[in-house]
């Protein structure tokens, strides 16, 4: 069977508002040469109130639908670490306001390897027969979990939205899925963590401490794990399809941090050429990430081959890991601003700022207005 | 074989990796020199544990990565790994 799955779209879509490193140096002990030697960003973007997950993801969406020059998909997958709501989930919410009807939808977790994840499993469902084409999208606002003041992860994140629609097609297309390979070591799940507010610890009040309320990453740790954990993964899947790293067109890892990025392509032997990426304008937009470079390195470097070899590669909390061999698409990518097309509910009781102008606030995610009080009788 | 024989490779190890993996002058690495004297920052301190570690199977914990730690104490580290290291504070 010659059955493939085959990029057939690339959408994106980034809040305008933009956070420079010299924006973060006001408020926390950092500069702009401190982040920029230790993580290769410049700036990101943060959405600002009112606009949530749902705003971004539609928008990506709707922009890799018309990338494609489709109006509809069979299933949308929605990676993401930051849902509009703790329940339900964000997925069929984004799949009605882009007008697919009634297809399945449903979001993924796997933190930073969300899309890699979501991807894999869509080139599974379509390679299958079960469905035609799947609309990926990842989407994130990390300034809804992020710790303003925790120097270690305020200055790395951003918010964003990717997208690719995958349809079925054959192996020689350009844009086809050629080999996956994922991973996961729950053994390192306090790495990256939001301690409360899940059901391990579901009372989340202003008093709870930071660490505990708010997004954290064992910094030193995480990076020598994504280094090995990205490198390995990355092999594995070259191996699988026989293609060396050093004839690879297009090599994208997640964009956590360009000295990552740097380490794992010079120990896979990427060449310098294939190396692509945009962590010094987004930052690190977890699930976002890879599907957002993907656009951004399609639409900018027109000297990878239509049909070239490339390599999407991405680590996250979970921890969970994984790569994508592909080749290079055949498409344009299209960018979208966030979707405002939703008619806003009426106003939770409890504001629904963002952690950033308030500093104590009662819970930054979920949304405050799910109280731990209100959880026992949702379900 | 003797424990000096083995610092001494490690001492090799550390020096060799840090010109040619770290872009540090080779003539700036002394047994002496710190790993901060030498330009590294604390992520490069974790990968330079981490390449050790790949290399020698000697478990090095990242967070023990201490830039204060000289090419010297590291050295030592590597030829005669403690037995706990999850729970060892710097030897030095």
């Amino acid at each position: 069977m010659t059955n493939s799955a085959v990029v057939a779209g690339l959408g994106s879509c980034l809040p305008p508002r933009t956070v420079t490193n010299d924006d973060l140096a006001e408020r926390l002990d950092t500069s702009d040469a401190w982040i920029r030697t230790r993580t290769g960003i410049g700036a990101r973007r943060f959405v600002g109130p009112g606009i949530a997950t749902s705003d971004l993801a539609v928008a990506a969406g709707a922009a890799a639908l018309r990338s494609a020059g489709e109006t509809a998909a069979d299933l949308v997958v929605l990676a993401t670490t930051t849902p509009d709501r703790r329940c339900p989930a964000t997925a069929p919410e984004v799949a009605h306001r882009l007008g697919l009807g009634q297809v399945p939808a449903f979001d993924l977790a796997a933190v930073c390897s969300g899309f890699v994840y979501a991807a894999a499993m869509a080139d599974a469902v379509i390679r299958s027969g079960l469905y035609r084409s799947v609309l990926v999208i990842g989407a994130e606002t990390y300034s809804s979990i992020i710790d303003p003041e925790d120097r270690d992860t305020a200055v790395i994140f951003g918010d964003g939205a990717g997208a690719v629609l995958l349809r079925s097609g054959t192996a020689t297309e350009p844009g086809a899925i050629h080999g996956v390979e994922l991973g996961s070591d729950g053994a390192g799940a306090d790495l990256v963590a939001i301690a409360s507010g899940g059901s391990r610890d579901p009372s989340v009040t202003p008093d709870t401490p930071r660490e505990l309320r708010y997004f954290r990453m064992q910094g030193r740790e995480v990076y020598r794990l994504a280094v090995r954990r990205m490198t390995a993964s990355a092999n594995a899947v070259l191996a699988q399809v026989g293609w060396p790293a050093e004839q690879l067109d297009g090599f994208i890892g997640h964009q956590a941090n360009q000295r990552i990025l740097d380490a794992v392509a010079d120990r896979l032997g990427v060449p310098g050429p294939a190396r692509l990426g945009n962590i010094r304008e987004v930052g690190n937009t977890a699930a976002a990430s890879v599907p957002l470079a993907l656009a951004d390195a399609v639409a900018r470097e027109s000297s990878i081959p239509v049909g070239g070899r490339a390599l999407l590669t991405a680590f996250g909390g979970g921890l969970t890991w994984g790569s994508i061999a592909l080749t290079w698409p055949d498409v344009r990518p299209v960018e979208l601003p966030p979707d405002s097309g939703r008619a806003r509910r009426a106003a939770p009781a409890i504001p629904t700022s963002r952690p950033e102008p308030v500093e104590e606030q009662p819970c930054p995610h979920p949304l405050p207005s799910q109280q731990p009080t209100s959880l026992s009788v949702l379900s | 074989m003797p424990a000096s024989a083995t610092e001494s490779a490690a001492y090799e190890l550390v020096s060799t990796l840090l010109s040619s993996q770290f872009e540090v002058d080779p003539d700036a690495v002394g047994p002496d020199a710190s790993l901060e004297d030498l330009g590294l920052d604390s992520l490069g301190a974790v990968e330079l544990l981490d390449i050790l570690q790949e290399r020698t199977n000697v478990p090095l914990e990242t967070e023990t990565a201490d830039l204060a730690m000289t090419v010297a104490e590291l050295a030592a580290r590597i030829a005669e790994p403690q037995p706990e290291p999850a729970t060892t504070a710097n030897p030095a």
